[in-house]
């Protein structure tokens, strides 16, 4: 466990370096979380701008990754459904609570195509793909990114460490990459991402 | 949560610093996390499993925490059993709008659950009745109950005290931040109990089986083995290094000869080698 915990002392108190190792993560995620908001600002600005410009058209949003990421775009697409605030809510959906379609994707065709085949039927131009990943090298994800671009959505992308092939093959208009190893950090800090954007797309859409 | 008037960089500089004391909260809370780790690696150890539930974007959240336990993203952690129960709509369904101790995550928690397992409920400090009723169902069967809630730092829990084992609070009024706080609060006691799990068993009772290291049956380690010969209905003999053990090869193309990881009885992956196609 010395690679998840390098503040565990090795004959220290358990009980002590348990509690002091936990305050240590919980202070690295948060300042994980204000250097990503600090150092991707204008891409964020950015984003959230061309994400309220395709609300206003009538665009909906597309949510997809594997794993804890499927159950994050889930929670993405029920984020930008809820109102926040003053925020209304607009059309949200992730492409992976479907267990019926997931699976007779996966097992008819391949699991590459679970959600580019989503996107194909549903997908309109001017809606917005948004891609989550740790390693930004997943297939499935990479695939429905190109599959967005190809109807012509907003394509949005996050990923962990260097980015992945996401980021080297440019397959996102608009590219968040938390620069941290640790899959769960990234995690976090695109939680925090989401919610900016989710944030800032509302009140760009309010006050166009 | 309303958001202030201003230019985007200011709106940034807002979020920026709304996140920063439920942060820095959440850390000082290390002690009540660490004590929920141990409580849930304990029950873990015995047998028990982590059984986790929410509504709306919660829902996601336990989804997530349950892939967690048992797809552990480090590879070599123990898979640990763990199910969402919000991830089946149909489980769910009921009476449109049902609520009470008969219906929603409470019905399943009184099917499902066993007195040794740990329920885990995410509260978003807004309609969260079936969540709260899940975890008072588990509580009367004997659960260990862990809530992850969200209370304004102000009001000190405005959204009235939530009856679990390990309450865990965001301390923020934000449900955005609160479920930033969740997720980190979550993968903090992954890691914890399996940091827990790794050290030295407590002077506890062992199971006889357990005494000698490796019983494939009762460990809840994922453990390799070599395919020794197949068997009909999914099963087959396997040397774990200290003895023979019939396990379930159900899940994977074992071949005799191959290495296989085994879990609870169950081989898991293949982790390839040797197999003769035989």
């Amino acid at each position: 466990m010395s690679a998840l915990y390098p503040f565990l002392a090795p004959d220290g108190d358990a009980a002590t370096d348990l509690v002091r190792s936990t305050e240590a993560k919980a202070a690295e995620s948060l300042e994980l979380r204000l250097r990503v908001l600090a150092g991707l600002g204008p891409a964020l600005v950015s984003c959230a701008a061309a994400m309220a410009a395709a609300f206003r058209a009538g665009g909906t949003l597309f949510a997809f990754g594997n794993g804890g990421s499927s159950t994050d775009a889930q929670a993405v697409a029920q984020v930008f459904r809820t109102p926040y605030g003053s925020s209304p809510g607009v059309p949200a959906i992730c492409l992976t609570g479907d267990a019926a379609l997931l699976t007779a994707l996966a097992n008819d065709v391949a699991f590459e195509v679970v959600f580019a085949r989503q996107l194909a039927a549903l997908g309109r131009p001017g809606d917005v793909a948004m891609a989550l990943s740790t390693s930004g090298g997943s297939v499935n994800v990479l695939r429905g990114l190109e599959q967005a671009r190809r109807t012509g959505m907003v394509t949005v992308g996050l990923a962990g460490a260097g980015g992945g092939r996401m980021a080297e093959e440019g397959l996102a208009d608009h590219l968040f990459v938390v620069p941290s190893s640790s899959v769960h950090r990234v995690q976090e800090a695109q939680t925090t991402l989401c919610h900016v954007l989710r944030e800032l797309a509302g009140r760009a859409r309010a006050e166009a | 949560m309303a958001i202030e008037p201003g230019t985007p960089e200011d709106l940034l500089e807002q979020a920026a610093a709304r996140r920063a004391a439920p942060g820095r909260a959440l850390a000082r809370d290390a002690g009540p996390i660490a004590a929920a780790a141990r409580g849930m690696a304990a029950r873990l150890r015995r047998g028990g499993r982590l059984i986790t539930f929410g509504d709306g974007a919660a829902a996601a959240d336990a989804g997530h925490v349950a892939v967690e336990f048992t797809h552990p993203v480090i590879v070599g952690k123990r898979a640990l059993p763990a199910i969402s129960l919000a991830g089946d709509a149909a489980a769910l369904g009921g009476p449109a709008g049902g609520s009470g101790p008969e219906t929603g995550f409470a019905a399943q928690i009184r099917t499902f659950g066993r007195p040794g397992d740990i329920a885990l409920g995410v509260l978003t400090g807004e309609d969260d009745r079936r969540v709260r009723d899940g975890l008072a169902a588990a509580r009367e069967l004997g659960l260990l109950t862990v809530a992850l809630t969200a209370a304004s730092p102000e009001e000190g829990g405005s959204s009235g005290p939530v009856a679990a084992d390990h309450v865990l609070t965001a301390w923020c009024d934000d449900p955005l931040v609160a479920r930033e706080l969740h997720v980190t609060a979550y993968h903090l006691l992954w890691e914890l109990v399996h940091v827990v799990l790794d050290e030295p068993e407590e002077a506890a009772p062992r199971a006889a089986c357990d005494t000698g290291g490796t019983c494939v049956t009762c460990s809840d380690t994922a453990v390799p083995v070599h395919v020794t010969e197949l068997r009909p209905g999914g099963l087959a003999l396997v040397d774990t290094g200290e003895g023979v053990e019939e396990v379930s090869v159900a899940l994977v193309e074992a071949r005799v000869g191959d290495v296989v990881l085994v879990h609870a009885k169950e081989a898991i992956a293949v982790l390839g080698g040797g197999g003769d196609g035989s």
